[in-house]
């Protein structure tokens, strides 16, 4: 667990992403036993995470991946990564909304009325706004970029962003 | 000095060293009173934000979740999925989970917030919205006028309204007062087969009244109009597709009377040139609300419908504000004239139609009354805050008054921050909101504890003598723990929840339902401490 957790937060790193994608592919089957498919062969699928705070991740998941299931996934190693998921991709919060690019946006299929009407509940709702639970990733979304709205509109509104010691 | 100060002293120190001892050095300490979302979400923030911190999380009954368990609906049972998130943060070492436990004066087998405040660094109140908004309308008090909030407890199995009861077989027309999300839970239960709530997690005692229900027709009505409406998209469409219930949408006209309005209205708020001005990307949630409304508006009017059998039906009345509740079988003369208590059951709402005010935040009414028959009526029209022993409270607003998660020392707009004392949730902001709405107010709540220790202002516990702190697992004479031994209170940790449960769930899979709820708290402290005595 721990040398694939290492593996995990190696796939944020640009500069390592080949090897640690490697690595990332070898722990799949073991550590996600919900994943159907070869993952040996799945593409890689790189894209973009920007937190709540604004900064940019480089991140690199597999065709076949859920968005939302991959987000907690890196979250173990990196806690800027917070993405919710309180109705376990049931459609019923709007938790894990995030907010996509709006090329890649138009990639995806249209969101069923059930997931728009959820989204209607979030915060922060714009055009390109998604559950990350209803996405599945594939290789059209290399070079996405996934940005994880503020929570309230008067979030840290004193600019105070408490630090993980 | 005199010697006995100073020996004082020492044991005080004392003291002090083996609390910090029994708590692991830096450990930092915050009690938060209620389990329901806003309790876990600013667990989990503080959690997140410091890696020495113990959270005691406190509830009055001996289970937690609050109204993830006695509010949301049985049959959504996907929003209770939740639970999974909190059970994981109660699982973390640094938390605690004490059920049984009261807050109020202190008197009895109460603990008051003065007492925690002098055993925590911080103290939390995310114990939400116990109380309803009354009407104040003459004929309140009439049998058959209850309030929604307590009809959502009783079929959720709450332990506080498991004797009140609803009678639902004598007659065929319950009226809601409201039109939040609430009011549709409301609606819904009451038109629904109760065939399909019997594998849920509601009350047995609810489903057989359900069972034996004669209403037919669930009117609910708001003051303003569709634009205005406080319900979400979600729960409209899902009232919009049970099977064998028929909704209709009226736009300010009888409800009684049935009349729908014609298309040559254009729908008013609902007309095409209506939704069109609705076209802003911050409109969206509006316009897909007023599109489905405009749909199941024509649809009432005769447009769209499809010919099908309905057992039940639902109307949605706009433009509707109550005036009084008449009892039944009371001729119009002797009807509540002075405006004093009227006796017996209920038998009409009256209202008065109302419109707009210019700037759409109001309903003025038109001077038009009308009177719907009715067996029951139901206020939703909001939940309330109760004021704590020790605690400001603005009264008027009913709201702790507070700033980012700080409850103030009064309303007053000057008011300095109370060391030590926070608020989260409906305690902070007032009732209205959905789970999500917990998440961003806890991490707001949290940044501002950890500001305040950053910022070394916490204060309350550092003002004592040492004696008196420590939480449930400390073992000094000043802690929580001893504090709750000594009046004889046993609570309930998070291991006696399990095993509640355990036999839930156990009972549920042997009857059908997804759990079957222990309703009386008696029952709920016998199985958590089975394994115990």
């Amino acid at each position: 667990m721990a040398a694939s957790a290492r593996n995990v937060a190696a796939c944020v790193r640009p500069l390592l992403l080949r090897a640690a994608a490697r690595g990332y592919r070898a722990t799949q089957a073991v550590r996600h036993g919900d994943d159907h498919g070869d993952r040996e062969s799945a593409a890689d699928v790189p894209f973009t995470i920007v937190d709540r705070a604004g900064k940019a991740h480089a991140v690199t998941a597999k065709a076949g991946d859920n968005l939302m299931y991959f987000a907690h996934k890196l979250q173990a190693e990196n806690p800027a990564i917070v993405i919710e998921g309180a109705c376990e991709a049931s459609l019923a919060c709007s938790t894990c909304h995030v907010i996509l690019s709006s090329q890649h946006f138009d990639v995806l299929d249209e969101p069923s009325e059930q997931e728009d009407d959820m989204l209607d509940m979030a915060p922060c709702l714009s055009a390109t706004s998604r559950l990350s639970c209803q996405i599945v990733l594939k290789p059209e979304l290399a070079g996405m970029t996934v940005s994880l709205p503020k929570f309230t509109r008067n979030f840290y509104v004193d600019g105070h962003v408490p630090e993980p010691h | 000095m005199a010697p006995g100060a100073s020996s004082m002293l020492v044991r005080a120190a004392r003291r002090a060293l083996a609390s910090s001892a029994a708590t692991g050095g830096g450990a930092w300490r915050v009690c938060i009173v209620g389990s329901g979302p806003a309790g876990f979400y600013t667990a989990d923030a503080l959690l997140k934000g410091s890696p020495d911190v113990r959270v005691d999380i406190l509830d009055r009954l001996p289970v937690p979740f609050g109204l993830v368990r006695y509010g949301v609906a049985p049959d959504h049972p996907e929003v209770k999925n939740v639970t999974e998130r909190f059970t994981g943060i109660a699982r973390d070492a640094r938390v605690r989970f004490a059920g049984n436990v009261r807050v109020a004066d202190g008197a009895g087998l109460t603990v008051s917030v003065d007492e925690l405040r002098a055993r925590y660094d911080a103290v939390v109140l995310a114990c939400g919205a116990d109380g309803d908004r009354a009407l104040r309308l003459p004929g309140e008090g009439l049998r058959g006028v209850s309030s929604a909030r307590e009809f959502v407890a009783w079929y959720s199995g709450h332990p506080d309204c498991a004797r009140a009861g609803w009678d639902l077989s004598r007659h065929d027309t319950a009226i809601v007062i409201g039109q939040g999300n609430v009011a549709l839970d409301v609606a819904r239960v009451l038109t629904k087969r109760p065939a399909e709530l019997a594998s849920t997690d509601i009350a047995s005692e609810a489903l057989a009244a359900l069972e034996r229900s004669a209403i037919r027709r669930v009117i609910v009505t708001g003051r303003r109009g569709p634009l205005q409406a406080a319900f979400t998209t979600k729960e409209l469409r899902e009232l919009s597709k049970l099977d064998g219930v028929r909704l209709s949408v009226l736009l300010g006209c009888n409800a009684d009377a049935g009349s729908h309005g014609t298309a040559d209205d254009e729908g008013g708020a609902l007309s095409e040139r209506a939704l069109a001005a609705l076209s802003g990307e911050a409109d969206r949630p509006r316009r897909r609300q007023a599109e489905l409304l405009r749909k199941l508006w024509l649809e009432s009017v005769g447009g769209g419908g499809v010919a099908r059998q309905f057992e039940r039906e639902i109307v949605l009345a706009f433009h509707m504000q109550p005036v009084g509740f008449e009892p039944a079988g009371v001729d119009a003369g002797a009807r509540a004239g002075n405006g004093g208590e009227v006796a017996g059951e209920l038998g009409a709402v009256r209202f008065e139609r109302t419109q707009l005010s210019p700037d759409g935040r109001s309903a003025v009414g038109t001077g038009e009354y009308e009177r719907t028959p009715c067996g029951y009526a139901f206020r939703s029209i909001g939940y309330l805050p109760s004021a704590l022993p020790g605690v400001p409270f603005d009264a008027r607003r009913s709201l702790v008054p507070s700033a980012h998660g700080r409850v103030l020392g009064s309303a007053d707009a000057a008011a300095m921050p109370l060391p030590g004392l926070y608020c989260s949730g409906w305690y902070k902001r007032g009732p209205s909101g959905v789970v999500l709405s917990n998440i961003g107010d806890g991490a707001e709540t949290a940044a501002a504890i950890l500001a305040d220790r950053a910022a070394g202002t916490l204060g309350a516990r550092a003002g004592t003598d040492g004696a008196a702190r420590g939480g449930l697992d400390a073992e000094g004479d000043g802690s929580l723990r001893a504090l709750l031994a000594g009046r004889g209170v046993r609570p309930v940790d998070f291991a006696g929840w399990e095993r509640i449960d355990r036999h839930e769930r156990e009972a549920g899979a042997a009857s059908g339902k997804r759990l079957r709820k222990v309703v009386a708290v008696e029952d709920m402290l016998r199985l958590a401490r089975e394994a115990d005595d």
